[in-house]
């Protein structure tokens, strides 16, 4: 590969991939934050936030340092992998999360919930699930 | 790429700072002036200047509200400060809204110019005059990329005590890369702050999918979760009286609030109902964070009524990070201060941008098309828009009172002059555009105290008579900086001529 083909590959890495990592870990990490730490739904969506771009700022220096492109995707294809697996473990993981829920974690205790979904009090944040089993 | 890391470093310093260069120094420059927001605006309404504190300003005030609109369903008092000395009341009934500007000799209307003032720096060092086009994600981007091109510095300048210790002033280059070494020391914590704060400012509009994730139809009840409010107020509760003697308030704010002049402005909300409220905020100047704090009195009995619900942490940290951009804490000496780090880091900016057009101009024998680009650049975006904030400030005084659209107008003559100044970049050599762009800057700052003495030399006569620090300061600034620029541009002139002859 040429001198500035890599280059380009760099700076496409470090502007796109570092905005899609960063966002990637102000979601993965927000279980996490609200089941382990009992932090509120929103005090964990903002403290993800603020820290994510930290998460950028690594990415592009990153981006520009390691020795190959190679090395360098593969360490962050590591990093999201570990942030999926996080945000797997966070969530209650015998149970199914129902698709859209997504807004599962946004579902706050007050809305009317059917039948098969129950919630769940995890002291501040009520998650709520599909139990299909 | 290049292995070593250092190496790397240099190349991400140079094409970061090259790339957002231009726009990162007319962000600084405008974000620094706005330091002295208030005091501009002050300067920029010279209607504004009389000053007796003695009058009962917040009664008189809301008499005045009282007898504007039946039914109004909002009003406010900005109460003056020795930085603003600007009185105004502003009443809205949904969303129409309409401001007066009171006098502080008698609290009686007064007209005056129709400016954005120092207001004006304040939005385009974020917004760009871009707003609803995408103006601050582009400030966004900038204050990214300044971020890292401060990272990368550290490692291209690692030296730090040479540096510090050598300015070789015999050869324009040398002596444009040494202080530019020199004031990115000096300024790489105040860089820091600033930019990671600039970011915090809109952090869930820079990075909104946390909250669009969790919250995906709702984000409204993200703001209620995060934003401390009070409770919605019944718009059909029974009419009342709204209470015109401020004074049983007052009493009550003195006890909580120690310190002269705490009240920055005061809002009713529905005056005209039974159920309304009058909130008050405080002045900034004890706290970093960027909420003041606030009481919450009935509008009818003015007795206290429970205030505003406890922040979260995060949302603390980000009100810190916002109240240190904004530095409504700093005294004046502080100020000027942050001020003088604000115009360093501008010349820090552009002092490496020069740098890397002339390291490369020495080099090479035919010119490249980019070469000619940061040229013509490096002139109108550093010369160009010191100039057209100048003609800001000549617009301000030249532009008729009544004529309409008077603020937008001011403006539009920034922008157009800025525009203006590219184009002579473009058709003139650089060296003459330089040169001729600096002497003009010179020319407009030196012009500026005696255009506004033979206008109204009154004006200069109260503030001396006043002790009025802003007035004052912002003449002799202009002076000085009017000199700054005619001895670079002499500077450069002989410089030029002795490396050309």
């Amino acid at each position: 590969m040429t001198h500035s083909k890599q280059l380009w590959l760099r700076c496409i890495t470090a502007t796109v991939g570092g905005y899609a990592i960063s966002t990637g870990f102000s979601i993965a990490l927000v279980p996490a934050l609200t089941v382990w730490l009992n932090y509120t739904l929103s005090t964990s969506v903002l403290i993800t936030t603020m820290l994510s771009y930290l998460c950028y700022f690594i990415v592009i220096i990153l981006s520009f340092c390691l020795p190959t492109l190679l090395s360098l995707w593969r360490n962050l294809f590591i990093f999201c992998a570990l942030l999926l697996a996080c945000y797997q473990m966070a969530i209650p993981n015998n149970l199914h999360v129902n698709s859209k829920t997504e807004s599962v974690l946004s579902m706050m205790s007050n809305q009317t919930i059917s039948n098969n979904i129950t919630t769940i009090n995890s002291h501040t944040l009520n998650l709520t699930y599909s139990n299909n089993s | 790429m290049k292995p070593d890391f250092r190496k790397s470093m240099i190349w991400l310093h140079t094409y970061s700072g090259l790339v957002i260069g231009w726009l990162l120094f007319a962000i600084f420059i405008t974000g620094t002036l706005s330091y002295f927001n208030q005091e501009l605006s002050q300067w920029m309404k010279p209607e504004l200047n009389q000053y007796s504190p003695n009058v009962n300003i917040i009664n008189k005030s809301i008499t005045h509200l009282k007898s504007r609109e039946l039914n109004a369903e909002r009003w406010r008092i900005y109460l003056p400060d020795s930085r603003s000395k600007h009185l105004y009341i502003q009443w809205s009934n949904g969303r129409k809204r309409k401001v007066e500007n009171l006098s502080l000799n008698n609290v009686s209307p007064i007209e005056v110019r129709d400016t954005k003032g120092g207001d004006f720096f304040r939005t385009f060092h974020y917004t760009l005059q871009l707003r609803g086009y995408g103006g601050r994600y582009i400030a966004g981007v900038a204050a990214m990329m300044m971020l890292i091109a401060l990272f990368s510095g550290i490692f291209t300048h690692r030296r730090f005590f040479r540096d510090f210790f050598t300015l070789r002033k015999a050869k324009l280059s040398k002596l444009l890369s040494d202080s530019h070494a020199l004031m990115g020391i000096v300024t790489l914590p105040f860089c820091l702050m600033i930019c990671s704060s600039a970011l915090m400012i809109y952090v869930t509009t820079y990075i909104p999918s946390s909250t669009q994730h969790f919250y995906p139809d709702n984000i409204k009840q993200f703001n209620k979760e995060v934003f401390p409010s009070l409770p919605a107020l019944d718009k059909q509760a029974p009419v009342a009286e709204p209470l015109t003697d401020f004074s049983i308030i007052e009493e009550q704010i003195n006890q909580k609030w120690t310190g002269k002049n705490q009240i920055d402005y005061i809002t009713y909300e529905q005056p005209y109902r039974e159920n309304g409220r009058i909130i008050v905020n405080r002045v900034k100047h004890n706290t970093l964070s960027n909420q003041a704090e606030r009481l919450v009195f009935s509008s009818t009995s003015g007795k206290a009524l429970t205030g505003y619900p406890e922040q979260s942490t995060p949302m603390k940290v980000r009100r810190i990070f916002y109240g240190l951009h904004e530095a409504h804490f700093a005294d004046v000496p502080l100020r000027w201060m942050f001020f003088i780090l604000g115009l360093l880091s501008s010349a820090l900016i552009a002092t490496g941008s020069i740098i890397w057009l002339n390291k490369r101009l020495a080099k090479v024998k035919q010119r490249h098309i980019g070469h000619h680009i940061v040229e013509c650049l490096n002139v109108a975006g550093f010369a160009g828009l010191l100039l057209a904030v100048l003609s800001y400030f000549h617009a301000n005084r030249f532009l008729a009172f009544d004529v309409s659209n008077r603020a937008s107008l001011e403006v539009n003559i920034f922008l157009w002059v800025w525009l203006t100044t590219l184009l002579h970049s473009i058709l003139r050599p650089a060296k003459k555009a330089w040169f001729e762009q600096l002497m003009i800057c010179a020319l407009l700052c030196l012009s500026l105290p005696f255009i506004d003495f033979l206008q109204d030399s009154q004006r200069l006569v109260n503030a001396v008579e006043q002790f009025n620090g802003a007035y004052l300061m912002f003449n002799i600034m202009i002076i000085l900086s009017g000199v700054a620029f005619l001895k670079t541009a002499l500077w450069l002139k002989r410089k030029n001529r002795v490396t050309t002859g």
